[in-house]
């Protein structure tokens, strides 16, 4: 009842997840991009759609971790890509996580469905090395 | 200040001298030659090295000789399945909450008349959650 694929893990540079999605590359777009959906899927934040913000993501405390997570937007192209910084402060690398969103044209299926897309990733980069996650998306 | 071991691994010349002490002891002469870089440059990444923990360092006689030590890459490697197994888990519930914005009307059956030549292929159950 979620992916259409379970996501896919990959990647040399990157901790890249991919995976794809029945719904529209919009409604994906608003999932990575509404603050209230984001709280839902992944941690509750100030999170606000425009480059440049800066915004922290709460979670629970662990050794050696605050439970927060400080980013700054620096990637902002709807509907296609979002990506920030991300540092979870002490001896963390700072990394970078970066959604990818694309439509999957092959996704028509029985003359009934309008074109899929692939989402969506989020990418990592660090001095130390980078990870992304991935989704797609079809509507 | 002292390295950590992300830092010490960030740099593509630090990786290959990991890379070339992976077969063995060496002294900081054969490890310089494949760089086209001075000594004092090739003597400072390995500084870093061995401030993460990755490298060793002993005398003999003059000479510097240099060994790996692979066990800081331990946490680097737990590190990264963490951030793995974390993004796979979240990209999994955006996909719960996509449903539910936004349901996909799966048929709960597979059509009798079958998928599509062009297009059945990469179908396959939605029901799937696990990754």
């Amino acid at each position: 009842m979620t992916a259409t694929r379970p996501p896919r893990i990959h990647g040399r540079d990157a901790i890249v997840v991919e995976a794809d999605y029945p719904q529209s590359i919009e409604t994906v777009w608003r999932a990575l991009t509404d603050p209230a959906l984001v709280g839902q899927w992944l941690m509750t934040s100030d999170f606000e759609p425009r480059l440049g913000h800066r915004f922290s993501f709460r979670t629970k405390p662990a050794p050696g971790f605050s439970g927060i997570i400080e980013c700054v937007v620096d990637e902002f192209d709807p509907p296609h890509r979002l990506g920030y910084t991300w540092w979870g402060g002490g001896g963390n690398p700072q990394t970078h996580v970066r959604f990818d969103l694309a439509s999957l044209p092959t996704a028509r299926v029985c003359g009934s469905r309008t074109p899929a897309s692939r989402p969506v990733g989020s990418a990592a980069r660090s001095s130390a090395g980078s990870w992304a996650a991935a989704g797609g998306a079809r509507s | 200040m002292t390295f950590s071991v992300y830092e010490a691994i960030a740099d593509p010349t630090r990786r290959s001298i990991l890379d070339a002490l992976a077969a063995g002891e060496q002294p900081v002469n054969r490890l310089a030659e494949p760089f086209v870089m001075s000594r004092p440059a090739v003597s400072q990444h390995l500084r870093v090295l061995r401030e993460a923990g990755l490298v060793r360092e002993r005398r003999v006689g003059r000479e510097r000789r240099y060994s790996l030590d692979a066990t800081p890459l331990g946490e680097v490697a737990v590190w990264i399945a963490t951030y793995r197994r974390f993004w796979a888990d979240r990209m999994d519930r955006l996909g719960a909450v996509l449903e539910e914005i936004e349901p996909s009307h799966e048929p709960s059956h597979e059509p009798s008349h079958g998928p599509s030549p062009t297009t059945g292929a990469r179908r396959r159950s939605p029901r799937r959650r696990d990754g």
